[in-house]
């Protein structure tokens, strides 16, 4: 053999061998990539949920990690950007990781998604909400295990028929894009759920009251508000003067009023307050977590769904690798939806997940969700009304 | 519809005040400078944060007011020294200097995330959170009066300033003619940093007036910075009249379309309500051929 072709024929040999050496060695450690907000509008929730994942790895780690090796958590920030998003999961795919796991906002993870699906890297989130991101056609390589708007919905209109008994709903919203189309959601289902809506109230962003629209709720006769959107303090200063000036209307939000700072800013008003959530506090296994979150990383961790969300999701994808037994992403991919019947801390008691080839989803009825109230100023327990 | 009437005066004269004090803030940088300083709103929540921090340190709340108002108008002047005497000193266009301060708005706004937070969180105003129920449908809250007696006193103050003494005659000399202004020994980098430091001081002042009726958090200066900054131009630069005007003007119809229009609509109709003055009043309202 001329030594041109000795060199072109090793040279063929050593790239067809790469992808095999890349996962036949042993590998040092097993790597899963974060994409999150650092900085912006989305970062609240996702710094709670890399604390939340910093401890789980810590505590898998001195245990041994998995497959044998120490586990590696890659984070990238995605600036809140779906741009961006995708550009850090390309940098993800390049860093050889097995998982990739969406902790900031919906948006950028629907970003992600896209991306993940064609490189063909398994991802999922503890967290994002949007219904998109698993509706059809299903997302080969896409899961999840946080509530969804539709069975959020549903489940708060089972209160309002079943354990209120009104049919008609007034709905309070902030004007941030976030909320209009949030609760542009809320009203599609809730009519579609037979219920009428009497009125649509809308908060202008930074407002200090709103006397206007809340006696324009109390006018409109209606039995029930929805308060329905993103921005914590303008809606907790509609609560506030809602309860100012007498509306004895039972007020009813989304998942949003799990987020920390909304009991404080609405004050003694939050009173009765109900809102659905993806975990019931008095279940052993969500306190179990919140203790040890609460113990190492102090009090703001308590109260906090998304971290239990996020070190639950944590749990599940370590099960899947140390199933699949290997890095391979396609084999990682295969064991996540092969999840059958697993105990997760989600949901009411008794919850387990199965994924299979067409749900790739831990919410899949109204049934599932948690309705939770205000109790003595504090988040109370999961409320007995079905 | 008279029990409204009344509602809307007081809620919106409330709002106007910080919207108008935002503006003065402007005002006098701008009338000294020549500057729009983009960056008013985060001094405003730097100064909330600050207090949140310290009362939470458990610092007596008087003391952490003024510590936080200091820290603020401290971190301004920081900016100023750092960033646009520099800038200024090697002859940067308008154009720099406003990209500058831009950039300073987003390190002061997203520096604060990374450093305090993200959670957005009460702060008790100077009169604590009582509210008088007046009537059926009408509430005025203590910190309100505050806000009207803190607006009064801050435009009367800066009226006075800027009229009856020999620096606050040399802000508004500076940005008519900064090379005459120079030649009648003008100092102007003694006017860039007196207004500067008193526009960050009226900022932070409205931090304890606006966020004790909303929420401290890093995001929560820009609102009520861009709401100024349009006051400014509604009620027009020729004197200190305009942002008060602008500010309450602004307060007022955003209010009443809330109250009066249903509330999908009533952002909207209030900038339309606005864009109709500013068409048939380019100079603001109170506008002469000064502004």
């Amino acid at each position: 053999m001329k030594r041109r072709n000795f060199l072109r024929a090793t040279a063929s040999l050593a790239v067809l061998a790469l992808p095999a050496l890349a996962h036949g060695q042993a590998v040092k450690s097993v790597k899963i990539g974060v994409h999150l907000d650092q900085a912006k509008q989305a970062s609240y929730y996702s710094l709670i949920q890399k604390d939340a994942i910093d401890l789980f790895v810590a505590e898998l780690n001195a245990k041994g990690g998995v497959l044998g090796v120490p586990l590696e958590v890659l984070y990238e920030d995605d600036e809140n950007n779906p741009v961006t998003t995708v550009t850090k999961v390309d940098k993800l795919a390049s860093e050889d990781v097995s998982f990739i796991l969406s902790i900031g906002s919906s948006a950028t993870g629907l970003a992600a998604q896209t991306r993940a699906n064609d490189l063909k890297i398994p991802l999922g989130s503890p967290a994002n909400l949007a219904e998109q991101l698993t509706s059809s056609p299903p997302k080969k390589y896409y899961f999840r295990i946080p509530l969804r708007g539709k069975y959020e919905v549903q489940a708060v209109g089972q209160y309002i028929g079943k354990a209120l008994k009104a049919s008609k709903i007034a709905v309070v919203r902030d004007a941030t894009q976030s909320g209009l189309v949030i609760s542009d959601q809320w009203i599609k289902d809730l009519t579609a759920a037979g219920f009428k809506i009497v009125t649509v109230e809308q908060i202008t962003p930074g407002s200090t009251e709103a006397m206007g629209q809340a006696l324009r709720v109390k006018a409109s006769g209606a039995e029930v508000v929805v308060v329905s959107g993103a921005s914590i303090p303008d809606l907790a200063n509609y609560i506030k003067t809602h309860r100012a000036i007498g509306n004895k209307a039972p007020l009813i939000g989304s998942s949003l009023f799990t987020a920390g700072g909304f009991l404080k800013l609405v004050g003694t008003a939050g009173e009765g307050f109900v809102y659905p959530d993806a975990i019931d506090p008095s279940r052993v296994e969500v306190k179990a977590i919140e203790d040890r979150l609460v113990t190492n990383l102090g009090e703001r961790m308590r109260n906090q769904a998304v971290a239990v969300q996020a070190w639950e999701f944590m749990r599940l994808v370590i099960d899947a690798i140390t199933r699949a037994g290997t890095t391979d992403r396609e084999k990682i991919r295969d064991a996540m939806e092969a999840t059958a019947n697993f105990p997760i801390a989600l949901g009411p008691p008794g919850t387990a997940l199965s994924y299979g080839p067409d749900d790739h989803d831990l919410f899949t009825s109204a049934d599932q969700v948690v309705l939770r109230s205000v109790v003595d100023g504090a988040y109370g327990p999961g409320l007995n009304f079905r | 519809m008279l029990s409204s009437l009344a509602q809307v005066l007081l809620s919106g004269l409330q709002i106007g005040c910080i919207y108008a004090l935002m503006a003065l803030g402007y005002f006098v940088i701008l009338r000294a400078t020549g500057i729009l300083n983009f960056a008013q709103g985060e001094w405003m929540m730097i100064s909330g944060v600050l207090g949140v921090v310290l009362i939470a340190f458990g610092v007596p709340y008087y003391l952490a007011l003024l510590a936080a108002i200091a820290g603020a108008v401290l971190l301004a002047l920081a900016a100023e020294r750092a960033i646009i005497r520099p800038l200024q000193a090697r002859g940067a266009p308008q154009p720099i200097v406003l990209l500058s301060l831009f950039g300073t708005m987003l390190v002061a706004r997203y520096g604060t995330g990374v450093l305090f937070g993200r959670q957005d969180l009460p702060l008790d105003g100077p009169a604590g959170s009582g509210i008088t129920i007046i009537g059926e449908a009408n509430f005025i809250a203590n910190q309100t009066l505050v806000v009207y007696a803190i607006t009064a006193a801050a435009f009367f103050g800066v009226a006075i300033f800027m009229t009856r003494t020999w620096l606050g005659r040399s802000l508004r000399v500076a940005s008519i003619d900064p090379l005459a202004a120079s030649l009648i020994g003008v100092d102007l980098t003694r006017v860039r940093v007196v207004s500067f430091g008193l526009g960050a001081l009226i900022a932070a002042t409205c931090g304890w007036l606006y966020f004790p009726l909303y929420a401290v958090g890093y995001l929560n200066g820009s609102i009520p910075g861009i709401k100024g900054f349009i006051a400014l131009f509604v009620g027009g630069m020729a004197t200190t009249m305009g942002p008060l005007a602008g500010g309450l003007a602004l307060g007022l119809v955003e209010v009443a379309a809330s109250f009066y229009l249903p509330s999908i609509y009533a952002e909207g109709a209030a900038f339309v309500l606005l864009m109709i003055i500013l068409v048939a009043k380019p100079s603001g309202l109170t506008g002469g051929k000064e502004s």
